[in-house]
């Protein structure tokens, strides 16, 4: 007990400040894109409404920021959850490269999505 | 006087399987307090009820509790404030049990043993005191009246999930010795606070600040402390 | 005996009626919601990779009342996790966290009051 309690993994403030950032971001670019979305958009929503909107410059880089930002702070909770389910040593490093994997290649899809509108 | 049953939950590992409850019907008068009233069971009663004391006016922290549903101190507890016919007594919750209304504190002494509770100095001693202005004082006033009951350590999430996670009590004393102008630790005691089985472990649920019976705020010194590791890592300060 | 081995005292205990606790396990339980919805929706909305006609025939399938609902549901997801989360980084901040509950219960209104206007708007489509 004494050992494990002193012989501790450094580390944690970048994902928990990362957390606090993304939030800020997400915070903001998520009104953004709901306003122009629900509330000045057509209703019906259609595939080129997404088009018209993102034919704007300043549309594109919130959108793409909100994407990046929001899988980071979803992906980085999960993690902070299962760490509380009682993952630690090396399963939480297979957690971590795992995580990336998968918010990168998310991002990656992401953003090939939205290309559609942007070619 | 009024007789009072005290409902207690006993355990003894040599004998029972599982903890159970016993009633006792002790008679109350005047200020009685709910750790008198477990004297009197013990003396006149059953010799084996087993439980942690020590000062009797709660400042040693022996012997917190979890009476009727609330983190209390038995020696700070008036009976007939509470205004109730019974009782419960409980050992304070997700603890490890080691007979009756004791737990086993170990754990949380290495705890608090890990974020080295004392004063780190690395400049020459002064043949006086070492001074402080009443406004660095003040920030002292709420961490140092922590009597280490572990009533906190008990009541919070983070250390019922994470067995190694340091708890409010060990965090709340890190607090004391960081923000205390006469420490010069600078970033030595930092790696045992500064990680996810410390301060990043706290997610400012604040249990711990509701279960406090000395009503400190150990919240209050985490997130300092969280702040802190960002001051000196990313703005260079000393605190 | 080392801690491990001996008995737990009185699990499920604590401080469960605590307002703090389960501000987190809904904060938990919505951030959880939250992360799976952005997977559904980024996958939706790559479908515009298919053709113009499969992305508008999945937006036409978003109009059926009970989506309309669950569309309802996850606006008070965003809006809980959202302003309970302006509450937490404020904490990290160091304001309010002496109010922390107070705080809290000011936040819901927001999120209260702007889950009502949704509510308003989306009701006709469900009923």
């Amino acid at each position: 007990m004494r050992a494990e309690v002193l012989a501790r993994e450094q580390g944690g403030m970048w994902p928990w400040l990362g957390q606090r950032v993304t939030a800020v971001l997400v915070l903001v670019t998520i009104m953004v894109h709901l306003v122009l979305t629900h509330l000045f958009a057509s209703v019906p929503l259609t595939f080129d409404d997404i088009g018209d909107r993102l034919a704007s410059g300043a549309v594109l880089v919130n959108d793409v920021v909100l994407l990046l930002a929001v899988l980071f702070h979803g992906l980085n909770g999960v993690r902070m959850v299962l760490l509380d389910w009682g993952l630690s040593g090396g399963g939480r490093r297979v957690l971590d490269i795992v995580l990336w994997a998968v918010g990168v290649a998310a991002a990656a899809y992401g953003i090939w999505a939205l290309w559609v509108w942007v070619s | 006087m009024s007789d009072i049953t005290f409902h207690v939950k006993r355990f003894d590992p040599a004998v029972d399987k599982a903890p159970y409850y016993q009633d006792f019907v002790v008679p109350v008068e005047g200020s009685m307090t709910v750790l008198e009233a477990l004297f009197d069971i013990q003396e006149k009663q059953d010799g084996s009820l087993a439980f942690r004391y020590c000062c009797r006016s709660s400042i040693c922290g022996s012997c917190a509790m979890y009476i009727n549903g609330r983190y209390r101190l038995a020696c700070q507890t008036n009976v007939a404030h509470m205004g109730v016919p019974r009782v419960t007594v409980e050992p304070l919750p997700h603890v490890p049990l080691v007979r009756d209304l004791v737990w086993d504190m170990e754990d949380f002494f290495v705890k608090y043993e890990a974020i080295k509770p004392w004063l780190i100095r690395n400049s020459a001693l002064p043949d006086t005191e070492i001074t402080q202005s009443p406004a660095e004082r003040l920030k002292l006033n709420m961490p140092i009246d922590c009597i280490l009951c572990a009533a906190c350590y008990s009541s919070c999430p983070s250390v019922w999930t994470e067995e190694n996670y340091l708890g409010p009590a060990a965090l709340l004393k890190a607090y004391r010795f960081e923000v205390d102008s006469r420490d010069e630790a600078g970033r030595e005691r930092m790696p045992s606070w500064d990680n996810e089985r410390g301060v990043y472990r706290c997610h400012t649920i604040a249990n711990c600040s509701e279960a406090c019976p000395k009503e400190l705020n150990p919240t209050e010194g985490i997130q300092w402390l969280k702040g802190s590791a960002v001051r000196r890592r990313l703005l260079g300060r000393k605190k | 005996m080392s801690a491990k081995d001996r008995e737990t005292a009185n699990v499920g205990s604590g401080l469960w009626k605590g307002l703090g606790m389960w501000a987190w396990l809904l904060f938990r339980i919505s951030g959880l919601i939250l992360v799976g919805y952005l997977f559904v929706h980024v996958w939706v909305i790559s479908q515009g990779r298919a053709g113009v006609d499969e992305l508008n025939d999945l937006f036409d399938l978003f109009h059926h009342p009970v989506l309309v609902f669950f569309e309802l549901m996850l606006v008070a997801a965003v809006l809980y996790h959202a302003l309970n989360g302006v509450r937490i980084v404020l904490m990290d901040l160091g304001v309010g966290i002496r109010q922390h509950k107070t705080v809290f219960w000011a936040v819901m209104v927001v999120a209260a009051a702007t889950l009502a206007v949704f509510a308003w708007q989306a009701l006709p489509s469900i009923f």
